[in-house]
């Protein structure tokens, strides 16, 4: 566990994922690690979407495969809208050609293959405060 | 034929000889000859039968045209020949023959082609209006023009007859050509079905691959998720909040199981 930084207080996470329990799961890993996390769960990516642009979050957590808008649809829109939000792609297919679509996002600082638990959650969290504040997802992690 | 006037005879006789020559130019069947000749040899020579015979191995064409305007074509072999005119044939000597009974007067002449066949002329005259000697040199001519013309006419029948099998010929090669086209286009037509259906399999397995790569983890982490985050919970927690999650995943789980399972059958029945 690290050191909580003032300008980290009350950090807004979105996790988006189509089954509601792995949102709840993931919510409470991420509670579990800290406290001060504002963290909004969506099983329905479009409301996720919709979101975006007035909750402003700093880090998104996405799954990949969602029937409907997938999270490739959701970075998309976000490229489009130029909205430079981290992003951790958690997803439960190993695929090769889905880690290489990925490396086309340029926010996208983490892949990573499900299930995600407790130190899982906590190395990321820890990656993600190494970011350069000037160049947020360039540096890449896991 | 007798003319007193000479200079009058030779002109009407060299009109005949043109008009001849230009008949039987004109025949397009060596049937049609003895009708022609018919129709110009009484202006030439002086006859009660003329006969003319072309040998060509064993193989006799007939001419015979008489005085009555009688024409007729016919073919025969050469035993079928008058004795008169195998003499003649076997001898090569000219014969002429004289039947007082009848006064009929018969000449014939053997001659030789460069191409390896033979011609009779054979005239009969009666002593009325006998064969002159003079008519002698226009046998001759007679015979060089119905020879040529005969072979002339017989080379034509021959390429065409040629051409007829080479139609032929160009017709059986043009239907195999098709034949061959055709089970070439089959052939084609199946390996661009088989192919075509190689690459649809192809493609439904990598689908079925993905799709039960993703439907049967999906579940599968969501359980282990749930067994990992038990030692970080009360239990009180984990009971009240994860456990009824954990049933309902497993049941997922076996959903997920049921459906690759039933995707895979479907997927070989339709694959064969």
């Amino acid at each position: 566990m690290w050191q909580l930084k003032d300008n980290y207080k009350h950090m807004k996470v979105f996790l988006i994922d189509d089954q509601k329990i792995t949102n709840v799961l993931n919510r409470k890993y991420l509670s579990m690690i800290r406290e001060d996390l504002e963290i909004f769960d969506f099983d329905d990516p479009e409301l996720a979407m919709a979101a975006l642009e007035t909750e402003r979050p700093e880090l998104i957590f996405l799954d990949l495969n969602m029937p409907i808008v997938s999270g490739w649809d959701i970075l998309t829109f976000m490229r489009k809208r130029k909205i430079e939000i981290p992003v951790i792609i958690l997803t439960s297919s190993n695929s090769l050609q889905d880690r290489e679509k990925a490396n086309l996002f340029h926010n996208v600082f983490s892949f990573q293959l499900k299930p995600l638990t407790k130190n899982g959650f906590n190395d990321l969290l820890q990656g993600y405060y190494l970011l350069d504040d000037s160049s947020t997802a360039r540096k890449k992690t896991g | 034929m007798e003319v007193s006037n000479p200079y009058l005879g030779y002109k009407i006789l060299f009109e005949a000889m043109v008009k001849f020559s230009a008949g039987i130019s004109a025949v397009k069947n060596i049937q049609e000859l003895p009708f022609e000749i018919n129709r110009h040899l009484k202006y030439l020579i002086n006859f009660q039968e003329f006969q003319y015979f072309f040998v060509e191995d064993e193989d006799v064409d007939c001419l015979q045209v008489d005085q009555l305007g009688n024409a007729r074509y016919s073919t025969c072999q050469l035993p079928q020949l008058e004795p008169i005119a195998r003499q003649v044939l076997e001898t090569g000597l000219p014969l002429s023959h004289y039947c007082e009974k009848s006064r009929v007067s018969t000449y014939c002449w053997k001659f030789e082609s460069e191409n390896n066949h033979f011609s009779l002329l054979c005239v009969s005259s009666h002593a009325d209006s006998p064969f002159g000697d003079k008519s002698i040199p226009l046998v001759k001519v007679l015979n060089k023009l119905l020879s040529t013309r005969i072979e002339n006419l017989k080379m034509v029948k021959l390429i065409h007859a040629q051409n007829r099998e080479l139609a032929k010929l160009t017709g059986i090669l043009q239907k195999k050509n098709a034949e061959i086209q055709a089970l070439n286009n089959q052939q084609e037509a199946i390996i661009i079905e088989k192919t075509t259906r190689l690459r649809d399999s192809n493609s439904k397995l990598k689908t079925l691959i993905q799709f039960n790569s993703h439907q049967l983890r999906e579940p599968l982490t969501r359980v282990i998720s749930m067994v990992a985050i038990k030692d970080d919970l009360p239990v009180e927690e984990y009971v009240s909040d994860i456990l009824p999650l954990l049933s309902a995943s497993v049941v997922d789980l076996d959903h997920a199981i049921l459906e690759v399972v039933k995707r895979s059958e479907l997927f070989e029945n339709e694959d064969n």
